[in-house]
């Protein structure tokens, strides 16, 4: 039987949130992408909650917005309820969450595939890696496919999510497969540990579904969207939605006393998983042994779309077995006489510690092999469709002979993220949180598009009228900074009047007149932009400090064990993760500022030549040889 | 913090210990403006144009309790363009050899755009200028590393004193602080009300007065004056006074048969060795624990008083000797017992030798054997004194690294100020935690670093978050 080869620039093989942004952006970028899937019929979809967005999160899908990405559009089109969180808090906080019509969204996203010309979607079981030797290098050139067929590329981009070597446990019962009433994949696992990557395992969960007609909503509270809501996408000015409430209860003692007598038959505590789950999405078994004096924990009954009276009953994730879970619900109000459609599992997966890649999302291990989403040890659609962009970005730039695109901590969530992953590892599915942000105040959810946008469009990955609209968008806010400096009230100008905190944007309308002429998203920038200059003046130094160690590169293969003097700790972790610049080396935890400062010693070393002897050097009482014992 | 290069640093570096001058050496882009601060007549710094020069002049001094600004002499030696020691503009300050002086201009400077150099700067500085090798500088840096974290250490213990616990209390209590803070930022839709304004106010202030406190013990604290202290220790009547009136070679502490003749403690200066010595005669108080042969001071006011002043006086001692009666007689029980409590910078020294022969006890225990009456053995005891002061010596805090604990304990505290300041006019919780951070980078440079996973560990290990 002849073998079929297709050849393409690049191969993404899995169509989940990572690599649907991957395939969509390197197409973007001009590149011919294959997509593959193990099903056409679940590209795009939501695993678990049927929710975008939210704190950090939604920051992140903006700023996916802002580089041309889909995740913004799909929500937008498909929303059924639409959030701005933390309103209360200044504009660093506020971050854009909505609920999502699971169904809607997912063929919302396939459709955008569908009608990219640069991206060939297909059913394929992926079962092997096609790997070139030369030497000791090893470079990806495709993959195979079950049923004998090679897919040829220069780069391959894996986004394998939860479904390597995947078990899902609910109570004693453990079923192979990556997702509720799907496969594994075992082929790819055992690719990668052949190949010489370290392999290690997660475990996340998921609450049951239930069937919202069975649901009594007069005993929960009602949780509305926004009167006015905002779009996701930048190329949105509005949205035009129905918008469908949540609704809240709460766990009780009851339920609490259940899990408590059937903790033995829970697979996180009698043993039968071992690997480490989020902190942060806790089982409610967790929930209930680690904070035993809670009397109640919230949960969220969130529609999962228009069209199905499916209810996602967030705040309850369990791997309790069935009758447990059944006997559980029955005594939430509310739920009381509710038909679970779907029971609760907890899935253990493998995934590739991402201290293994370059701040590109390409391995060090392969030239030309990409990992993004669930696969390097993240959570939530948001980190893995933001990798998949960044892989797709990197693996289209690598094509073009160009240097990888590497965000910075800076400039966006997505460069958090990104440099937390291969400088720091992980020891839980990483999530994002504001915290992680040492510039948060910049890295706002409104300002995403004058922060990346500019950076697509050098590198080609935006569309061109984003690009013009963002032109437009910043000129009318240099139009108004102008008015605001020039325009002088009562001795004072208009700008400094803005700086006050109890003076908005309106009071100065109704001093100048011609401010009117502006739309609200450019009033909202000048506003910002005037108020939080001073904090953002003090963050600016210390970036531009960040940015002189960025600009002092490492080579790739620097090799630590000539320097004599490096502590043991700080060679083996320099060698194991290699960082590219100084600014990445100081970051491992760690390391010293004199470790930093032996290593810019010999690089500096390599490359400076000695002056041994000056004439212009005056004799002095501090010779060089004094310093040894007198700066301490 | 990583050493950036285009700052202008600024660094004692010359001897400390009794040197006749102190050299202040600054290095960067801003040396000139940094300078014109500094001496006077501010003309000096560019007199010399772009050529390297020296000339005399006057450096202003300014004491933190003191209102008046001295003028004090100085040589100054300029390279004003990268024709230096680093190849940046650099410039040395030859001053007096005074602490106190070289301190004030190290703050100084610090305040006219100059800041602290890390161990080694310097080092780094003119290896990349090519003014030393690779093996040079790496042996400088390697020392200074090691160096660093004693001296950092050492300076906490012993600058701080009984509040450098406290430090790294304040650093968990912000820590906790800024993981609430956090928590009501990032965890908006849980129902937990992870803290109050009011709580946030209050404990900010707390943290505020607790900062105030480590503040102001530092600046009250006396730096290392050059004089090591060597404090008298033992039981009453162990022969303490008459030790203390031997090494002094005059009666200056009034000795008698009677135990607790000494109600304080009694100082006396003198060179032992090259060491300017402080020898403390301390008020005899119970020894470690149960000894048996010694009956324990009746507990009074008095006698709490004498005790805990003669451990203040220890606290801060270099060296302490511990007296014992040679003409006792100690059971070896209780002498093992006994010796092995004594701190480590204790010096064992028998006394009363004139009144038995106890080679055999010295040879067995180690220690000294003097007798303060005939003068026998005062020589050795010297030689010792001397010996182990030097091997403290570098232990010693120099003015700089107290500088150092005295600028990240001030950066804290104008931070965690300015974050009181935002939490009262309400401006926001992420600019409160902005300063918050501030503050714990600022006393991370002293005690450790702050990770961002410290604070989500403290966030997830007390709410319950997550749905």
């Amino acid at each position: 039987m002849a073998r079929t080869v297709y050849d393409f620039d690049i191969v993404v093989v899995g169509a989940g949130h990572a690599g649907t942004e991957a395939a969509l952006a390197a197409a973007r970028m001009g590149a011919r992408v294959a997509l593959l899937t193990t099903n056409l019929d679940t590209v795009g979809q939501m695993s678990c909650n049927p929710a975008i967005g939210g704190v950090a999160k939604g920051q992140i899908v903006r700023e996916i917005d802002a580089l041309g990405g889909a995740m913004a559009r799909a929500i937008d089109a498909t929303g059924i309820q639409f959030r701005m969180l933390n309103c209360r808090k200044g504009p660093a906080m506020h971050s854009p969450r909505a609920q999502a019509d699971k169904k809607a969204y997912q063929q919302e996203i396939k459709r955008i595939i569908e009608t990219s010309p640069g991206v060939a979607l297909r059913q394929e079981t992926v079962e092997d890696l096609l790997i070139e030797r030369t030497g000791s290098r090893l470079r990806a050139t495709g993959v195979i496919v079950r049923g004998d067929a090679w897919y040829r590329a220069r780069a391959v981009i894996l986004t394998t999510g939860t479904f390597l070597q995947a078990i899902m446990h609910t109570g004693e019962t453990k079923t192979p497969g990556g997702r509720a009433g799907e496969g594994t994949t075992a082929g790819i696992s055992q690719a990668l540990a052949r190949l010489g990557f370290v392999l290690a395992r997660f475990k996340t969960g998921t609450p049951p579904r239930v069937n919202g007609r069975t649901i009594d909503y007069s005993r929960t509270t009602e949780q509305p969207g926004d009167d006015d809501p905002q779009p996701f996408s930048f190329m949105n000015d509005r949205l035009h939605v129905e918008q469908l409430p949540c609704w809240i209860t709460y766990t009780n003692e009851g339920v609490h006393e259940i899990i408590r007598q059937n903790l033995h038959r829970a697979p996180m505590y009698s043993g039968q998983i071992r690997s480490r789950g989020p902190r942060y999405c806790p089982s409610i078994e967790d929930k209930v042994v680690r904070f035993a004096d809670k009397t109640r924990h919230q949960i969220f009954l969130e529609p999962e779309g228009r069209r199905t009276a499916e209810v996602y009953v967030n705040g309850i994730s369990t791997s309790l077995p069935r009758d447990v879970q059944d006997a559980i619900i029955r005594l939430i109000p509310g739920l009381e006489r509710a038909q679970i459609m779907r029971y609760g599992y907890a899935v253990e997966y493998d995934f590739c510690p991402p201290d293994q890649l370059w701040p590109s999302l390409e391995t060090k291990l392969v030239e030309g092999l990409f990992f993004a989403g669930q696969i390097n040890g993240t959570t939530g659609y948001e980190e893995a469709a933001a990798q998949g962009l960044m892989a797709g970005i990197n693996a289209a730039l690598r094509l073009k002979g160009a240097e990888p695109l590497v965000l910075r901590r800076d400039q966006a969530y997505i460069g958090v993220l990104i440099d937390d992953l291969v400088t720091c590892g992980v020891d839980e599915p990483y999530r994002m949180f504001t915290s992680r942000a040492e510039y948060r105040l910049l890295l706002r959810h409104d300002n995403a598009d004058r922060r990346l946008t500019p950076i697509g469009e050098r590198i080609g990955v935006v569309e061109p009228e984003r690009a013009v609209r963002l032109r437009e968008k910043l000129e009318a806010i240099q139009h108004a900074r102008q008015i605001l400096q020039r325009v002088v009230y009562e001795g004072s100008s208009l700008e400094q009047w803005l700086r006050r905190p109890e003076i908005g944007w309106n009071d100065l309308v109704a001093r100048c007149p011609q401010l009117a002429q502006f739309p609200p998203e450019v009033a909202q920038q000048v506003e910002y932009d005037v108020k939080y200059a001073g904090y953002i003046a003090r963050d600016q130094a210390q970036i531009e400090r960040q940015l002189r160690l960025a600009q002092r590169h490492i080579p790739a293969d620097f090799d630590y064990h000539s320097l004599p003097h490096l502590r043991c700790e700080a060679r083996e972790k320099l060698s194991r993760i290699r960082p590219l610049t100084i600014a990445q080396a100081s970051r491992i935890s760690g390391i010293t500022p004199a470790d930093i400062a032996l290593l810019i010693a010999h690089l500096e070393g390599r490359t400076t030549r000695r002056h041994q002897d000056d004439p212009a050097q005056p004799t002095s009482a501090a010779s060089a040889g004094g310093e040894v014992s007198t700066d301490p | 913090m990583i050493p950036d290069l285009n700052d202008t640093i600024v660094a004692v570096a010359s001897h400390l210990a009794g040197a006749a001058r102190g050299v202040i050496r600054i290095s960067g882009p801003d040396m000139a403006d940094c300078l014109e601060r500094l001496v006077h007549p501010p003309e000096l710094v560019r007199r010399s144009g772009r050529l390297p020069g020296a000339c005399q002049g006057w450096v202003r001094v300014a004491f933190d309790d003191h209102p008046r600004t001295y003028f004090v002499p100085a040589r100054i030696l300029l390279w004003p363009t990268g024709r230096s020691y680093t190849r940046q503009p650099s410039a040395e300050l030859h001053l007096p050899g005074s602490l106190p002086v070289l301190h004030a201009v190290l703050g100084l400077a610090c305040q006219s755009g100059a800041r602290l150099a890390y161990p080694g700067e310097f080092t780094l500085r003119a290896f990349l200028a090519g003014r030393l090798d690779l093996a040079q500088a790496e042996a400088v840096l390697g020392v200074i590393q090691a160096q660093d974290e004693r001296q950092l250490s050492v300076a906490l213990r012993q600058l701080a004193g009984g509040v450098s616990n406290s430090l790294e209390q304040l650093r968990q209590t912000l820590l906790d602080l800024l993981a609430d803070v956090e928590a009501g930022l990032d965890f908006v839709e849980e129902d937990i009300r992870f803290i109050t304004a009011g709580e946030l106010r209050e404990r900010l202030t707390t943290a505020c007065q607790t900062l105030q406190k480590v503040a102001d013990h530092l600046t009250r604290r006396h730096l290392f004056d050059g004089c090591y202290r060597v404090v008298l220790r033992g039981a009453p009547n162990a022969g303490k006074s008459s030790l203390f009136n031997a090494l002094l070679g005059r009666p200056a502490a009034i000795v008698s048969e009677r135990e607790g003749t000494t109600r304080d403690y009694l100082t006396a200066e003198l060179e032992i060795g090259t060491f300017r010595v402080r020898l403390i005669d301390s008020a005899g108080g119970a020894l470690p624990d149960k000894h048996g042969t010694q009956t324990p001071l009746p507990a009074g006011k008095l006698d709490a008083l004498m005790s805990r002043m003669t451990e203040q006086a220890a606290e801060t001692a270099h060296l302490e000797l511990w007296c014992f009666d040679v003409s006792r007689p100690w059971s070896d029980e209780t002498l093992a017992e006994l010796l092995k409590t004594l701190p480590a910078n204790s010096l064992i020294v028998w006394c009363k030798a004139d009144l038995t022969d106890a080679s055999d006890r010295v040879e067995r225990w180690g220690g000294i054997l003097v007798s303060s009456h005939c003068g026998t053995g005062l020589a050795e005891l010297r030689q010792a004194i001397a010996s182990r002061l030097g091997d403290t010596a570098h232990d010693e805090v120099m003015p700089l690294t107290a500088a150092r604990c005295q600028d990240a304990v001030q950066d804290a505290r104008s931070a965690l100020q300015e974050a009181l300041r935002l939490a009262d006019c309400q401006a926001g919780d992420e600019l409160v935690a902005g300063q918050l951070r501030a503050a714990l980078d600022a006393l991370g440079r002293l005690t450790g670093r702050v990770y961002t996973e410290d604070v989500l560990d403290r966030v997830f290990s007390r709410f319950c978050i997550g749905k």
